[in-house]
Parts: C-alpha cells; sequence; structure tokens
C-alpha cells in the first residue's frame, strides 16, 4: 500500500508527467478541501457580524490572489522534504505580516484577507485553480452584502485564529479524506484487475466446461453409434459361426474366431467408455448418502462373486454419511470391491478389510485392503487411467474402465483415491472423503 | 364372443437390412410360427397398417416392432401418429432399440410404446428376447385381435 506524503503538493507532483498523480485519477480531495474551506469561512465569520464591505475588499482579495499565488510558487519551489514544513510556515509568515500591516495601517480588511487566504491557501496546495475560484466567490460574496459591519484588531486575530484551526482541521480531513481515496482507488484497481482475471478465469472455464461437454457428448454419441455395426460385425460372424464351421477347415475357423473376439472387445470398449461418458453426463443427484448403505449395496450385487471365490469380508468401523449420489457411490464401492476379488492370489483364501476412520474436520479415511496378487508401486496413478490394464487380457479379462470410473466418481464428490501395494503382498485403495 | 386364434403377424419396422436379417434369423430360431412383415421407414410402415395402396396385401399385423433410428420419420414421430390414430393405436408397439439411453426409454413410454426392450449385443442372447417376446406376446398376454 502506497502512502501519499500528505506535504507533497500535488502541484509539485503534477508537473512529472511520468509520475502517476494518485489524486489526479478521482479528483475528490480538490474539490472537497475548497468546499470545506468555503464551509469554515461561514463558520468563522459567524461572531464577525458586522463585516464592512468596502472598496477595500476588492484590494484585499487582489492582494490576497497574489499572495496565494506567490505562496504556491514558493511553496513548489521548496525541496519536497521541506514541504511539509513550508505549508504550515508560509501561511502563517503571511498572516503575521498582514495581521502586523493591519495594525500598522489601521485598516482592518487586509487582516480580513488574511482570514480568506487562509483556507483557500490549504486548498491551493492541492488545487490552484480551486483556490482562485474559491477567492472569487469570496469577494463574490462581500460584494453582494452578505456580510457587513467593522473588524476590529481583536476580530482580526480572532478570525486569524480560527482561520488557521480551520485550516489545520481541513488538512486533517484532506489527510484522511486523500488517504482513504488513494486506498480506495488502489482496492478498486486492485479489485478491478481482480475482477477482470475473475471474468477471465470464468470464460477459460465456460470454455473448458464446454470442450469437456462436448468431448463427452463425442464420446456418448460415437460409442453409441458404434454400437450398432459392431453388433452387425458381431452378431453375423457368430451366425456365420454357428451356420457354416463344418464347412471351414481349422485355419478358417480360427480367422473366424479372431474375428468375433475383436468385435467383442471393440463392443466392450464402446460400452465401458459409453458408461464412462454417461457417469460424467448424468448430473450427480446431491443428496444425504449412508456409505454404509452404499458398501451395503455393492456388497449384495457382488454377493456372487464373493461366494464363488470364499472372500472374506472384514469391516471395521460405521462409514459416514455424504453428500452425493447414491448409485455412484455404490459403484464405487462396488468396483473397488470387485476389482479386490479380481486380482485375489490364488494361494490364499481373499480378505478384503474395509476399515473406516475418521481423520478430524468432517474428512473420512476408508480403507479397502486386500491380500491379493498386489501391483508394482511404480503403476499406482497408472491404473486410474481409462483402458490401462497390468495384465495380459488373457490372464485377467477386462478394459481397464473399472478404476477409472472410480476415479470419476471420487472427484464428482471431491474425494480422493490412492492405490497403494506391493507385488504379491496385496493392495490398498484408500478413499478419502468428505462427511456431512 | 368368438375367440380366434390368429396368426401372428407382426411388422418390423427397420431400415437396415443386417438388423432385418437379423431379426428374421433370430425368429426363425426361435422356431416362433411368425409371419413378419418389414417396413423399411416410417411412412411404409403407417401404410402397412392403414392397409393403404400398395401395400393393401399386408395383413393388419398383430404386433409393431419399431426401431427408433429410422430414415425420415424417426421412430418416436412413427410411435406418435401411431399412437394418436384410433384405429391403430390398439395395436402394441414394441420399441426395439440397440439405445439404452434415458431419453428415448422416457420418450417412448410418454408417447404410449407398449415395452422397450434393448436390443442384445449378443445373438444368443437376442434370439432368447425374441423368444420371450414372443412367449409373452402371443401366449401369455391376450391380444385385441384375439377377442374380435
Amino acid at each position: 500500500m502506497m502512502l501519499i506524503d500528505d506535504g507533497e503538493p500535488i502541484t509539485g507532483a503534477a508537473r512529472d508527467p511520468l509520475r502517476p498523480d494518485p489524486y489526479r485519477r478521482d479528483g475528490l480531495p480538490r474539490r472537497i478541501v475548497p468546499f470545506l474551506a468555503a464551509v469554515g469561512f461561514a463558520l468563522a465569520l459567524l461572531p464577525l457580524q458586522k463585516v464592512q464591505v468596502s472598496f477595500e475588499l476588492l484590494i484585499t482579495g487582489v492582494v490576497t490572489l497574489v499572495g496565494v499565488a506567490v505562496l504556491i510558487v514558493l511553496h513548489d519551489w521548496f525541496p519536497a522534504r521541506l514541504r511539509r514544513i513550508s505549508g504550515l510556515i508560509l501561511p502563517l509568515v503571511y498572516i503575521i505580516a498582514i495581521g502586523y500591516l493591519a495594525d500598522a495601517t489601521g485598516g482592518v480588511n487586509s487582516g480580513y484577507g488574511a482570514l480568506m487566504f487562509l483556507a483557500p491557501f490549504w486548498a491551493a496546495l492541492y488545487d490552484r485553480r480551486s483556490a482562485v475560484l474559491l477567492t472569487i466567490f469570496w469577494l463574490f460574496l462581500t460584494k453582494a452584502g452578505a456580510f457587513h459591519g467593522d473588524l476590529s484588531l481583536l476580530s482580526v486575530r480572532h478570525a486569524t485564529l480560527t482561520a488557521l484551526v480551520i485550516g489545520f482541521i481541513s488538512l486533517a480531513v484532506q489527510r484522511q479524506v486523500s488517504a482513504l481515496l488513494v486506498a480506495g482507488h488502489r482496492i478498486a484497481q486492485e479489485s478491478g484487475a481482480r475482477v477482470r482475471t475473475v471474468q477471465k478465469l470464468e470464460t477459460v472455464n465456460a470454455a473448458l466446461e464446454r470442450s469437456n461437454r462436448d468431448l463427452e457428448q463425442f464420446a456418448y454419441v460415437s460409442s453409441h453409434d458404434l454400437q450398432e455395426p459392431l453388433r452387425m460385425i458381431r452378431s453375423f460372424s457368430q451366425l456365420f459361426m454357428q451356420r457354416h464351421a463344418e464347412t471351414l477347415d481349422d485355419d478358417g475357423r480360427e480367422l473366424l474366431e479372431y474375428v468375433v473376439d475383436g468385435a467383442e472387445r471393440a463392443q466392450d470398449l464402446v460400452q465401458d467408455l459409453l458408461e464412462y461418458s454417461r457417469i460424467g453426463m448424468v448430473e450427480p443427484n446431491v443428496d444425504d448418502v449412508s456409505l454404509e448403505a452404499a458398501l451395503d449395496q455393492a456388497l449384495i450385487d457382488l454377493a456372487p462373486a464373493i461366494e464363488e471365490h470364499d472372500v472374506q469380508i472384514e469391516r471395521t468401523g460405521n462409514l459416514p454419511i455424504v453428500r452425493g449420489d447414491a448409485p455412484k457411490l455404490a459403484r464405487l464401492f462396488t468396483n473397488l470391491v470387485s476389482n479386490a476379488i479380481k486380482y485375489h492370489d490364488p494361494r490364499r483364501r481373499p480378505v478384503i478389510a474395509i476399515v473406516a476412520r475418521e481423520l478430524g474436520d468432517h474428512r473420512w479415511r476408508i480403507d479397502i485392503v486386500d491380500n491379493g496378487i498386489g501391483f508394482d508401486p511404480e503403476h499406482r496413478d497408472r491404473i486410474f487411467r481409462m483402458f490401462q490394464r497390468l495384465h495380459a487380457r488373457a490372464e485377467y479379462p477386462g478394459t481397464g474402465i473399472g478404476l477409472a470410473i472410480c476415479a470419476r466418481i471420487a472427484e464428482q464428490h471431491d474425494a480422493t483415491i490412492i492405490a497403494d501395494g506391493a507385488p504379491g503382498r496385496g493392495a490398498t485403495f484408500t478413499l478419502l472423503i468428505g462427511g456431512t | 364372443m368368438s375367440l380366434r386364434i390368429a396368426t401372428n403377424e407382426i411388422l418390423l419396422v427397420e431400415d437396415n437390412p443386417g438388423d432385418v436379417r437379423l431379426t428374421q434369423e433370430a425368429f426363425a430360431q426361435a422356431q416362433v410360427h411368425t409371419q413378419l412383415w418389414v417396413a423399411r421407414d416410417g411412412e411404409t410402415a403407417l401404410a402397412m397398417l392403414r392397409g393403404e395402396k400398395p401395400h393393401d396385401h399386408v395383413p393388419r399385423p398383430n404386433l409393431v416392432l419399431l426401431d427408433l433410428n429410422l430414415p425420415g420419420r424417426g421412430g418416436l414421430e412413427v410411435l406418435e401418429m401411431l399412437k394418436s390414430e384410433p384405429d391403430l393405436r390398439s395395436v402394441p408397439v414394441i420399441v426395439l432399440s440397440s439405445s439404452q439411453t434415458e431419453r428415448d426409454v422416457l420418450a417412448s413410454y410418454a408417447l404410449h410404446a407398449n415395452c422397450y426392450v434393448t436390443k442384445p449385443v449378443d445373438f444368443a442372447e437376442f434370439v432368447d428376447v425374441v423368444k420371450m417376446i414372443e412367449k409373452f406376446w402371443f401366449t401369455v398376454a391376450t391380444l385385441p385381435d384375439a377377442v374380435r
């Protein structure tokens, strides 16, 4: 935050075109100070009901105007670091001089001029034009007979003192207002920049969202439309096999088997792609979901596989309630548990432990630990990518979409999935998710 | 009221020759005794159902198998027209589609489809589905034509 030295006159600063003028942009202080000064004048003159209106006033006005101009020039001429002092000393010197002059000549209107000069001078520190305007305004007021009466020596001193007080108050207010305005201006600039950045971000985000949507749409449409021809290839090759297998020799049958197999695989891929893109397309149905129930559902869905492989399921701790989409969260568990079942170690009974614990601050950690074949931790990120597989299809069938779907569902729930494991020592999938 | 066992006349509305052949094969393998009539587009299908020339030789079908992916008038539009004609709307329509899109399913039922079946990707399964369709619609269910 830049602070403006209030002793630094704008007139001086404005002379350097390369230096930005913090006052110039808002312009408010320059308008406020003469206004304050004018109000101050009116207040200061309240005790001086009997102001003499004479031709002398005009001369006093002219003298004051010249005096202000001279003082401003002097003030600007002072070195920058002395200006704070000059802003105080110069008007004081002037007032005392005028006061003595008034005493010596017995005239009162020069002292009166001292009064009308002071506040404009403060204003002039920031704007010469307003000082001149104020002086003219003042002359007009006095000429119009707004004030009548006599100015005694006492009232000259009274006026000088009052004007000084007003001057200081004006300056103090000016300081505060300037600082506030400069700060406000700075904040406005910064927030403007921030708003622009946010707007830009929003634009880029919207474009990204659109492109993601387009991609999903593309994946969906292409996978959907690819189903048709693939179904043709698969069905007709099956039909062909059924009907003409006898007329083919072994070589012909083998070739045809590759056709059937390729079509089947392509179809699996397309179906998985379709499913994956569907998860992104369907807006998650946000509700309070019991992960306990989601896991129950997953285990019910997997009951045949659990039974087939005699899997021992161990559940520790209660799973939390989260905000999310119940079918998708059930799907997440289904995929994780079925993955654990699929990659079991045939030499031992599969054990899958599901351990939930609260990490505090409504964050939960759910570990799905198996004693399967495990994997090289080097691949812990790769396994979440679409169609990434670590094993040959002949060993473990599948397209490699299951964990990618898990990662996507987790992402939609602001959750994280981490995989860890070691070859032959099982795998652990950790879900970090926020509870309600 | 006399019960009359009608021949099972099925109108298949499908433009893809491969699918037509597959459906024919499936019906043949399912050993379902039906007469399968094929309309390659919606206009023809409606003309056949109305008994208009030059399709007046086609008997009024007991069941319509309607594909949604048709040239010109889409399947849903054909369905809407069919179900808006008092004479035709009593004919059960099975939407037979390769799509499992929620939108298609909901739109079909909203337009009074009698049932929505997704074509299985596997031919053997498709044969099973055809058998089930036959069993349900011609054995379990009593169709309006049977009591006329």
